[in-house]
């Protein structure tokens, strides 16, 4: 004969198992990641978004500055060049105590006729690996928290969803 | 007053590309790199891994990495905000195909991995080191239900 | 040893120096309790491992603006809760619906289930998992927690009369479940 069910009997037990010595783990592990992230959050959490955006913005005031200095380079320095182009004897007698490498006229010619754009692509060449490996450095010391911590919602929302398309598929499996 | 404007909308249009470009894994190889290098400081904490062995075992990582990656990068995802309920029969069956491919994908990477990662670890190794990831994933999981949260509050 | 009472463990807590110990203090009395609700809710032992330290972190963070208004295990049942709800939000943008999380949580429960385990019990749980999120809410802090509407009224943030419906009606579909089922 099949048990009857009560709803009111005393006894509510639950068919879930709990690893043995789980609740004596807990509470120390517990306060152990608390105090981690308290320490991790005390200053560069919650300054998190003014000091981001203060760091965006002072790059990109530092690169919009550093743009017009360079766009404006060219307008003022093709009139000196060509001015050293006219009077060449005399500026060659005035260089000599001039620090800067000498430059030939034949890469002197290649500096005044290299587009702007060329130019531009160069300085970005120069530029980006130079980031590149500035993170690569910072790289071995980042911990999984400090790396999440940096990231953007959608970047953590990404990554997320890559992580549970595979919990879906795979993580079962290792069980 | 026009170099002023000049310069803010040059800040902005930066910072939009910048933020444009963070939204989006497949266009940040960097934070890959960061990513990976991440990985393999925790499967060296979690498999306590000499330096000569991680030496060994990180060009190999490295390779696996970026195939499992690639399966990744190019999924097509459900778009934002729209429910199951919302995708077409034709959608949805799509979607499922696509899953269950890239399920057997993932799989067949790590199976031919594996008799490669036993050149430097042990079948345990191997075991804890997939372990180690799902733990990755668990904790990236659990950072977005954090963010999720502090929104919500 | 007597059991250190809330009052002491607030107090200990407020401390600097003693903060900690009135952090165990309280997850010592209270994790089993809060923990147990999160397993009714989400199943799986290992997400309600993750809840349960989940919501003792954030108590951790916030419990200094506790005021008193209610009781403490009210408080800490109400984190909890919150908790428990983030998960379902967040897994409904995985997995579309509400109805789908309550497929994916029965799945879970029978994979959960050994052969030793109680199979009315099983079932039980299946009816509860069915059960639509508010009901199942309401029942599980009434039937097992066997708390007062009053107090489950500060939890949910419900109306008494809105709860005791509610568990009115979710008694029913269980007590049905169990009599189609066996």
């Amino acid at each position: 004969m099949k048990e009857e069910f009560d709803l009111d009997k005393p006894q509510k037990p639950m068919p879930y198992q709990v690893p043995p010595g789980f609740f004596e783990g807990i509470t120390h592990a517990t306060l152990k990641e608390a105090k981690r992230r308290e320490a991790a959050t005390a200053t560069p959490k919650s300054a998190f978004p003014w000091q981001i955006w203060a760091m965006a913005a002072s790059v990109a005031v530092l690169l919009a500055v550093g743009y017009f200095l360079w766009a404006d380079a060219p307008t003022t320095r093709q009139p000196i060049a060509k001015a050293g182009g006219q009077h060449a004897p005399v500026a060659r007698h005035e260089a000599k105590p001039v620090l800067a490498p000498p430059v030939t006229p034949k890469a002197q010619k290649k500096i005044e006729s290299k587009p702007e754009a060329a130019m531009a692509q160069e300085k970005a060449s120069n530029r980006e690996p130079r980031l590149a490996t500035r993170k690569l450095e910072a790289g071995p010391e980042e911990s999984l928290d400090n790396l999440l911590a940096s990231l953007s919602d959608e970047e953590v929302a990404e990554l997320a969803a890559i992580a549970a398309s595979e919990t879906y598929v795979y993580e079962e499996s290792l069980q | 007053m026009k170099v002023y404007r000049t310069l803010m909308l040059l800040g902005i249009g930066l910072l939009l590309v910048v933020s444009g470009q963070a939204q989006d894994l497949r266009n940040n190889p960097q934070l890959q790199e960061r990513l990976t290098q991440v990985k393999l400081r925790e499967i060296q904490k979690t498999l306590l891994l000499e330096e000569e062995k991680m030496k060994a075992l990180s060009p190999i990582y490295r390779r696996y990495e970026s195939e499992v990656n690639s399966i990744h990068l190019a999924r097509q995802a459900r778009p934002k905000g729209t429910s199951l309920q919302s995708l077409s029969a034709e959608e949805a069956d799509k979607l499922v195909a696509q899953q269950l491919d890239n399920a057997v994908k993932l799989s067949t990477i790590r199976k031919n991995y594996y008799p490669e990662f036993k050149t430097v670890l042990t079948a345990q190794q191997v075991m804890t080191l997939f372990k180690a990831e799902a733990q990755i994933r668990r904790r990236v999981m659990l950072e977005m239900r954090r963010r999720m949260g502090n929104r919500a509050k | 040893m007597n059991e250190a009472t809330d009052e002491q463990i607030l107090f200990l807590f407020q401390n600097p120096g003693t903060k900690d110990k009135g952090f165990t203090l309280l997850m010592d009395r209270y994790n089993r309790r809060i923990y147990w609700h999160i397993r009714r809710l989400v199943v799986a032992h290992e997400d309600a491992q993750d809840l349960l330290q989940e919501t003792f972190i954030n108590v951790y963070k916030h419990l200094h603006t506790f005021n008193g208004d209610s009781k403490l295990y009210t408080w800490l049942y109400r984190v909890a809760t919150n908790e428990c709800l983030r998960l379902f939000k967040e897994r409904k943008r995985f997995l579309g619906s509400f109805e789908e999380i309550s497929e994916k949580l029965v799945d879970t429960l029978h994979e959960n289930s050994t052969l030793e385990s109680d199979q009315v019990l099983v079932r039980l749980q299946e009816a509860i998992l069915r059960l639509p999120e508010k009901q199942r809410l309401v029942f599980t802090l009434r039937y097992y927690d066997e708390l007062p509407y009053e107090e489950i009224s500060k939890i949910l943030d419900s109306s008494v009369s809105s709860l005791k419906t509610n568990y009115h009606l979710a008694s029913s579909k269980v007590k049905a479940f169990m009599i189609k089922e066996a």
